[in-house]
């Protein structure tokens, strides 16, 4: 039998990754072989569980309340994750101007939300939605469009997946401005400037040369974003509540409320593998738009 | 260089010498500590500021006082909401862990008990000789809630029912008379006060509704729900959701019941969801005119608003001639000492329990809790007590509870934390947010009931 020899660096590299290895075996890895075990059983907590096979997943299958939360987790996603990618790369073109003065002010107060709590902004962002009295309000007062001051924005169906939206956009679209900094600065600026040289307009040069080099980018923004978006509980928990009447009540919440509330913990742990399932599948078809690299 | 290897030689001694010493003194000192640790207590309750004050400023320092080495930690956590208390109780004793004592409402005990989350009181901490002399201590039946096979599981922070609070400055503008608070008046008759009482600025926006419900949107409270609509249903003559174990909510109780708030919301326009504000603030700074509430409402809305003035009236019913329709709900909120604690940790919050809520044959305690807080406890000798009776000379309002439970036919709601009780408030929800028809909500909620009992 053969031995495997391994180098020097190897061993070192081996042990310098050995920490996050553990980690992600430890709080991934095996949380989530538990769940796709629970997921196979009619586990309602304090009582024995019981292998059922797939009937939780064809319960899911039939629940429209799953159906509900499913939509509402896409409404306020896809809401989300579209604002939050078209208004970081206009930010990150706007501060990646060599000429913009106070660029690190601008930096800073882009990127200050993103490390902020969100229980504690949430709050803020409470007294920002109050209806007559809270900041938008006001704004709306002062540019004349008082009627729309006394918007509930939390406590209606239609606008709260709105307020939720808007909230997660706030507070995570300084990241991915960065991200997309960092990228638009490792776009070769020959081949922007030969372009420029060969006549070619700065809207040209943005939509034929730098977006394509900064696809890696932007799949990554996308992905990441899609499966941090999707899986937030807090700003929803903070603003409406899961409310008003469902409007907002997306997949984190019913998998919560399942669990702890209804006790059935079989039954959230296959809703689990399903939201899991729709991250993994969104995460492969978008790295299937990666047809090449920067420095193809 | 042999010079200063030496005089380092003769100066390490000393110094190794000294941190030793110093070392077994850290040692013996945590040693020490170790040895007599303070006992720590833990107590979660329901977010409700007079609730707050009560331990924080009376109960946990007397107790402290008594008790030295013993330090009490209060945790309040919001009521409503989706990491609510209820939930938020649940998960930590479901992971073996939480508090060592709690309040919680009646909803939760059966499962509590069924699960073994909670441990048995001990009659002998609060001076009686057994748990049946201790159930015989309280008006008869009352206990029920917190019995299990000859053990008591939990004792009353709360037993209350409801009556209707009214803001006297809000009829006086509006010019409608103060309310009999000797006779319940009809739905019809508060729908019809209420449209006097409902304000709109010249924009359309609304400024003050006539009559709100216990749940709206900024407080999704599954009790409120369920407590609104139960009353409801069974003044029209249904107890519950399901009749012999069937899903019945296509039933002409249930739809009357959906059709009264239907005509509140969208006929008479007298109750809009998404306007109330805050519980306690709403009526007192003349927001809403009309609300259901019990016993500690005033202590909740005077601190901030002193120069309220209200008006009680008995719940109001379908109709005031036809006493079947006397139906009211009641519920109670207990104490509950933890199983998964060792057991010195179980008899220190039971100590506390015997000296927050009184021993065999006290009423001082009970009377401090009905005054300050707005809390029944339903012992005999609080209602026989000078200090109960002083009360209600003091605040006549009182009166509607006291006759609440003779004049009415009281129960527990069946359903409202649980599955069923979520799909009576998306029900619920479909009326007052959607303006879906009664009829039409009722067979959506049959079908799910149906759903959810496997009775398809």
């Amino acid at each position: 039998m053969r031995r495997i020899q391994l180098t020097y660096q190897t061993k070192f590299g081996l042990l310098f990754i050995s920490p996050a290895a553990l980690y992600f075996a430890g709080f991934w890895v095996l949380p989530v072989a538990l769940a796709v075990v629970a997921s196979a059983t009619d586990w309602r907590i304090g009582r024995p569980a019981h292998f059922i096979g797939l009937s939780n997943y064809a319960g899911l299958v039939s629940d429209p309340q799953f159906h509900h939360a499913l939509l509402a987790s896409l409404t306020m996603t896809g809401i989300a994750l579209a604002s939050i990618v078209a208004l970081a790369l206009v930010l990150a073109v706007a501060l990646n101007d060599s000429g913009l003065r106070l660029s690190r002010f601008y930096k800073l107060a882009v990127f200050a939300p993103v490390v902020t709590d969100w229980v504690a902004t949430g709050l803020a962002w409470q007294l920002i939605f109050l209806p007559n009295q809270g900041v938008l309000a006001g704004l709306f007062e002062g540019v004349g469009l008082s009627q729309w001051s006394s918007l509930r924005w939390t406590s209606t169906r239609q606008l709260a997946p709105l307020a939720v939206a808007i909230f997660v956009v706030w507070k995570m679209t300084g990241l991915y401005t960065m991200v997309f900094l960092a990228g638009l600065r490792s776009v070769p600026r020959e081949f922007q400037e030969a372009a420029l040289m060969d006549g070619a307009s700065a809207t040209q040069v943005f939509s034929r040369i730098t977006m394509p080099l900064l696809r890696p980018i932007t799949v990554f923004v996308v992905v990441s974003g899609f499966v941090t978006v999707i899986g937030l509980f807090e700003p929803i928990f903070m603003l409406t509540g899961g409310g008003p009447a469902d409007a907002t009540r997306a997949l984190p919440i019913f998998m919560y409320e399942t669990f702890f509330q209804f006790q059935r913990a079989g039954y959230a742990s296959a809703a689990g593998m399903v939201f899991l399932a729709i991250c993994l599948v969104f995460a492969l078809l978008a790295a299937r738009q990666l047809p090449y690299s920067f420095y193809e | 260089m042999k010079g200063e290897t030496r005089m380092r030689g003769t100066m390490c001694g000393p110094v190794v010498l000294a941190a030793l010493v110093v070392a077994a003194l850290v040692v013996f000192a945590g040693a020490a500590t170790q040895a007599a640790p303070p006992q720590t207590l833990e107590i979660w309750v329901h977010e409700f500021p007079p609730l707050q004050d009560a331990l924080s400023k009376k109960w946990i320092p007397e107790f402290a006082a008594a008790h030295p080495g013993v330090r009490v930690k209060v945790t309040a956590i919001p009521f409503a909401g989706v990491v609510a208390y209820d939930a938020k109780l649940l998960s930590a004793l479901s992971g073996g862990a939480g508090p060592d004592l709690w309040d919680m409402g009646d909803w939760h005990y059966k499962v509590f008990t069924d699960n073994k989350f909670v441990a048995p009181l001990d009659p002998t901490v609060f001076g009686y000789a057994s748990t049946k002399e201790m159930i015989d201590a309280y008006v008869p039946g009352t206990t029920s809630i917190f019995e299990r096979d000859g053990k008591l599981y939990g004792l009353f922070s709360e037993y209350n029912t409801l009556a209707l609070f009214y803001n006297l400055d809000m009829f006086k503008a509006a010019g409608v008379a103060p309310l009999p608070a000797d006779k319940p008046v009809s739905w019809r008759m508060i729908a019809d006060i209420a449209k006097k009482l409902t304000q709109r600025d010249s924009a359309g926006k609304l400024t003050q509704i006539g009559y709100r419900f216990g749940f709206f949107a900024n407080f999704r409270s599954p009790q409120w729900y369920a407590q609104d609509f139960y009353a409801l249903m069974r003044q029209y003559g249904q107890p519950d959701l399901t009749v012999n174990g069937q899903p019945a909510v296509t039933t002409k109780p249930v739809t009357d019941a959906f059709q009264l708030l239907y005509d509140f919301t969208w006929t008479d326009k007298v109750y809009d969801p998404s306007f109330p504000a805050n519980w306690f603030a709403d009526l007192p700074q003349g927001r809403v005119a009309m609300l259901l509430a019990g016993t500690w409402f005033v202590p909740a809305m005077t601190p901030h608003n002193p120069n309220v003035r209200f008006g009680v009236a008995p719940h109001p019913v379908v109709d005031p001639e036809n006493r079947a329709t006397y139906q009211n709900v009641q519920w109670s909120w207990g104490w509950s000492v933890n199983a998964n604690k060792p057991q010195a940790s179980q008899r220190l919050a039971q100590q506390f329990l015997a000296s927050m809520l009184g021993k065999k044959g006290e009423t001082e305690q009970a009377v401090w809790w009905f005054k300050t807080v707005g809390y029944t406890h339903p012992k005999k000798v609080f209602y026989q007590s000078a200090g109960y009776k002083q009360e209600l000379a003091k605040n006549p309002w009182l009166k509607a509870w006291e006759s609440a439970f003779t004049t009415y036919k009281i129960d527990y709601v069946t359903h409202n934390f649980d599955e069923v009780g979520q799909a009576l408030i998306r029900a619920i929800d479909r009326v007052v947010y959607d303006q879906m028809r009664p009829a039409e909500t009722g067979r959506l909620l049959q079908a799910e009931l149906g759903r959810l009992m496997g009775t398809k």
